[in-house]
């Protein structure tokens, strides 16, 4: 690898060919197999907060080694595009393979595996945007909100990312992607007498966006939501999450689907295949042709082609997902689910995650389901997780910042912030209506959801 | 390029371009972590953290630019991405304001460290997770998941910036973290850890492995027979490790000032007012000077500014806030030190350090018996606040109290709350006190995390507050 060659990455064949010197390296280095994963992210973010401006425009780039020996393991990154630095990364972890103890379970790493794949939308508008244009896209959301008048304080900001990444390894895997996003918020807080409240609007998308309205939009939720009252002490209600905070159900579930979690008995739903998990109103595809999907990929962190599945299908558990590691063990294919999940995804070694769920749509609204409902919270646009996902699973605990009571099949108020705490298969098995209202978030396109019976108490 | 050469030559390129104030920042961070399971070393990774970062700062307009590509144009660029961006922010910046000035400091500043990870074997620190889930099955033979982690943080900081500021210091961070997991109606399973700015020789004095492998399952087993609990108010024993997080979660966040210029948080106008009970001082300090509760070491901040120890509550009444040089100057208070970025690729923000209550004179032992009936919340696995001042804690170790004694484990807890209430609850504290810190977690705040802080405090006497459970 020529130190000019790092100092011009432009396209997923220039970083291919890169990898692949550093792969041999890592070989001459007395690894067995290894993989190398690299990583290149151009990021703007601008912030307009409270008469501040603050701008962020940077380029990273990182580097991360697997490599085997025998059956041991080791892993190795670096934050660095130079070559004696790279190279000592690599000789680390070889070294650390060597020092590991036999994996009996792990057999080789990701093999080529022939499938359909897609990518998902790459908006070269994004790339072209600069701060000088973010500036005043959050300027404009700030200027929306001066027209309520109980709006006291307002966050706006806008972040691009333009990020490309590959992997190969010395089993003839050779992929990668590219990727556009940009992500706007807005967050206002309404005052009065000594009530306050937080409205929001929010959006990420891999395609440029006319960013209209959202600080009306946000303004209008802080401001609706005044005049908050308090429940009764504590109750069982029926509870709506909205499509903003339906969320909180794909970050439960991500740790209990994956096999590897399974596979060592961390989930809940060991030994669940063809086994009923949830209400049969739930249906959760991993969606990994969806081209707007925000984790879609041609190919997952270990450069397989993600497949296309049911997870659950009217509350019947179908599929787990794989990486190479896990379905080694069970001597099936890879289901191209292999993610790092870190904001610098060359850092950790990848584990088996979801792509993009997306939950089968009900044929009524949010309202349509509030219509429906003689007593019941709605827990709208914000709550406050209780829960770290993958430990103690069965726990399920939040509270509701903006919460509406309804009665009589409609609004009554708002109200102060609402504690819910229960069991998580619970949650799933009281799952009694799901919304026509999909919306696209990180974990992929979720509706609003009706939960039955959970206990509900004034947070403050 | 190596980074002290980058970083001169990224000063002498933003004299040339005559920027009237600038600062470079620099890491060399190594993180190493080994894991096991069942007593058996699965994997060993290394992140190695290289790279550099520049803020220009024109009025209270920040730009902020970064690289890890240390050849000179990729420099060159940096700074000119940084001055134009901080250019540009200065047309939509209404509240204009300076740096607190600072003393010019030119230092190599380096934690005096016993027995440093760099210069142990790795075969030694195998050996320290082997033991703790030996010790761990011994009382336990049920083979439940026993996953030990070790990890390590060390390495090099820089700051410089345009008034002279000339600081490296030298990062320290170890842990051991032992979890264990147990099927039964689910997976349900208690983690012991322990960890800060030391080295490795705590771990044969002060808790070792055996203690942290034997805890670990202590906790696992006391999950598996843990009851629910009615949801309603209690009287709380809150042991050292939540008494940190509600230092750090339910009240640090607060004293922000950064928070506090926006007008979002609580303690806006509260400076100079009663808070919290009478027993309540919360402090936020860079270094601790404890033999054994070091917390993480923080010598200065990322804005080249000593840290210090603030006192931000003093008997109950709201003393201080945490800032940033802005934000200092702002308010026109002395400065705390309280800048930091989680890495070159983040300007500074105000964070906290190591936050904590102070302990009081009460013995354990009063402290239950103040207590009386109620619940005994040790520890939590996560939380959350709002600006506001609501909270959630999420408590993972906590049992119930029953005539001044341990009565029996309880599962699936929460405390939730507003923070000036809560704070108003506290009748006693007790003079005991830990300071923690971690290589697994941290802080987050404003997309940078987790962020090594150090929390702790002593037991504290909560009296009527609000917890949920699944009854």
């Amino acid at each position: 690898v020529e130190k000019e060659q790092l100092n011009k990455i432009n396209s997923i064949d220039d970083l291919i060919s890169i990898a692949d010197s550093i792969m041999n390296k890592t070989l001459g280095y007395g690894a067995d197999e290894t993989e190398v994963f690299m990583y290149n992210s151009k990021s703007i973010w601008c912030d307009l907060s409270a008469g501040m401006a603050k701008v962020i425009d940077g380029e990273s780039f990182g580097v991360s080694i697997r490599a085997i020996s025998g059956k041991k393991t080791g892993f190795s990154s670096i934050s660095s595009n130079s070559i004696d630095k790279i190279n000592k990364t690599a000789k680390q972890a070889v070294e650390s393979a060597k020092r590991t103890l036999e994996n009996k379970k792990f057999k080789n790493l990701a093999m080529p595996i022939k499938r359909q794949s897609k990518s998902g939308i790459f908006d070269e508008k994004i790339t072209e945007l600069d701060s000088s244009f973010l500036l005043q896209q959050a300027n404009k959301l700030i200027k929306e909100t001066k027209s309520f008048k109980n709006i006291k304080h307002v966050w706006g900001s806008i972040t691009t990312d333009n990020d490309v990444f590959v992997v190969v390894n010395s089993n003839n895997i050779a992929g990668g992607d590219k990727s556009t996003y940009i992500d706007a918020n807005i967050l206002c807080d309404a005052e009065k007498n000594d009530e306050k409240k937080t409205g929001i609007e929010k959006i990420t998308s891999r395609s440029y966006v006319e960013l209209e309205n959202f600080g009306r939009i946000a303004s209008q939720r802080a401001t609706v939501a005044l005049g908050s009252q308090k429940i009764k002490n504590p109750e069982i209600y029926d509870v709506i999450f909205d499509n903003y905070t339906s969320i909180f159900l794909t970050f439960l579930l991500g740790p209990n689907i994956c096999a590897t979690a399974v596979q060592k008995g961390k989930s809940l739903f060991e030994n669940k295949i063809n086994k009923k998990i949830t209400s049969n109103k739930l249906t959760i595809i991993d969606d990994t042709d969806m081209k707007e999907g925000l984790k879609t990929m041609k190919y997952d962190h270990e450069g397989i082609p993600p497949k296309k599945k049911k997870i659950i299908e009217k509350g019947i558990l179908k599929n787990f997902v794989y990486d190479s590691y896990s379905a080694n063990i069970e001597n099936i294919k890879s289901t191209g689910n292999a993610l790092r999940l870190h904001k610098e995804p060359y850092m950790i070694p990848p584990i088996p995650y979801p792509i993009n769920y997306l939950i089968k749509p009900g044929n009524k609204d949010l309202d349509g389901i509030i219509k429906q409902t003689k007593k019941g919270i709605l827990v709208r646009y914000m709550l406050m997780p209780g829960i770290r996902p993958g430990q103690n699973p069965s726990d399920f605990a939040l509270v509701a910042m903006s919460p509406y009571l309804i009665e009589n099949y409609e609004i009554k108020c708002s109200l102060y912030p609402v504690a819910i705490v229960g069991e998580f298969n619970n949650v799933l098995n009281n799952i009694i209506d799901v919304g026509s209202d999909l919306k696209l978030v990180r974990g992929g396109k979720i509706p609003s959801l009706k939960i039955r019976g959970l206990k509900c108490f004034n947070a403050t | 390029m190596e980074i002290i050469e980058a970083l001169e030559f990224c000063k002498k390129y933003s004299e040339k371009l005559n920027i009237p104030f600038y600062e470079l920042r620099g890491d060399d961070i190594l993180q190493k972590i080994i894991i096991s399971e069942n007593g058996e070393i699965k994997d060993i990774t290394t992140n190695t953290e290289i790279g550099v970062g520049c803020r220009i700062i024109r009025n209270t307009a920040s730009g902020y630019s970064y690289t890890n590509n240390l050849s000179k144009i990729c420099l060159k660029n940096m700074i000119i991405k940084a001055n134009k961006v901080a250019i540009i922010a200065l047309k939509y910046t209404k509240k204009r304001f300076s740096f607190n000035s600072t003393k010019i400091e030119k230092k190599h500043i380096q934690k005096n460290i016993k027995k440093h990870p760099k210069n142990a074997d790795i075969d030694y620190k195998k050996d320290l997770l082997i033991r703790t889930y030996n010790s761990a099955i011994e009382i336990n033979k049920k083979k439940p998941l026993i996953a030990a982690n070790y990890g390590e943080r060390f390495g090099f900081k820089y700051f410089l910036n345009s008034e002279g500021i000339s600081i490296c210091w030298e990062p320290i961070l170890t842990s051991i973290k032992v979890r264990v997991d147990f099927k039964s109606k689910g997976v349900v399973g208690g983690d012991e850890e322990y960890g800060g700015s030391f080295g490795l020789e705590r771990y044969e004095k002060n808790y070792s492995p055996e203690e942290i492998g034997k805890n670990a399952m202590q906790y696992g087993i006391d999950r598996l027979n843990a009851k629910s609990t009615i949801t309603d108010k209690y009287n709380v024993f809150i042991g050292n490790e939540l008494t940190g997080y509600i230092a750090h979660e339910t009240f640090g966040h607060l004293a922000e000032s950064d928070e506090i210029i926006t007008g979002s948080s609580l303690l806006k106008n509260l400076q100079g007012k009663r808070f919290a009970s009478d027993k309540v001082n919360i402090v936020d300090q860079g270094v601790i000077y404890s033999k054994n509760y070091p917390g993480v070491y923080l010598p200065y901040d990322d804005e080249g500014v000593k840290t210090k120890k603030t006192i931000i509550v003093e008997n109950g009444i709201l003393k201080k806030k945490l800032h940033n040089r802005q934000t200092a100057k702002y308010f026109k208070e002395e400065l705390t030190g309280n800048a930091r970025a989680i890495n070159y690729k983040y300007p500074p923000i105000c964070r906290m350090s190591n936050t904590f209550f102070s302990p009081g004179e009460l013995k354990k032992e009063e402290g239950m018996e103040l207590v009386k009936n109620g619940i005994y919340a040790k520890s939590a696995t996560g939380g959350c606040m709002s600006l506001d001042g609501t909270f959630i804690l999420k408590v993972d170790k906590a049992y119930i109290i029953k005539n001044g004694e341990i009565e029996h484990p309880l599962k699936n807890i929460i405390i939730t709350g507003n923070t000036k209430d809560f704070l108003n609850k506290i009748i006693g504290v007790c003079d005991d006190f830990t300071v923690l810190s971690s290589c697994f977690g941290g802080c987050g705040k404003a997309g940078q995390g987790p962020l090594p802080v150090g929390n702790g405090g002593p037991h504290l006497i909560c009296k009527n507050i609000m917890i949920g459970g699944e009854k």
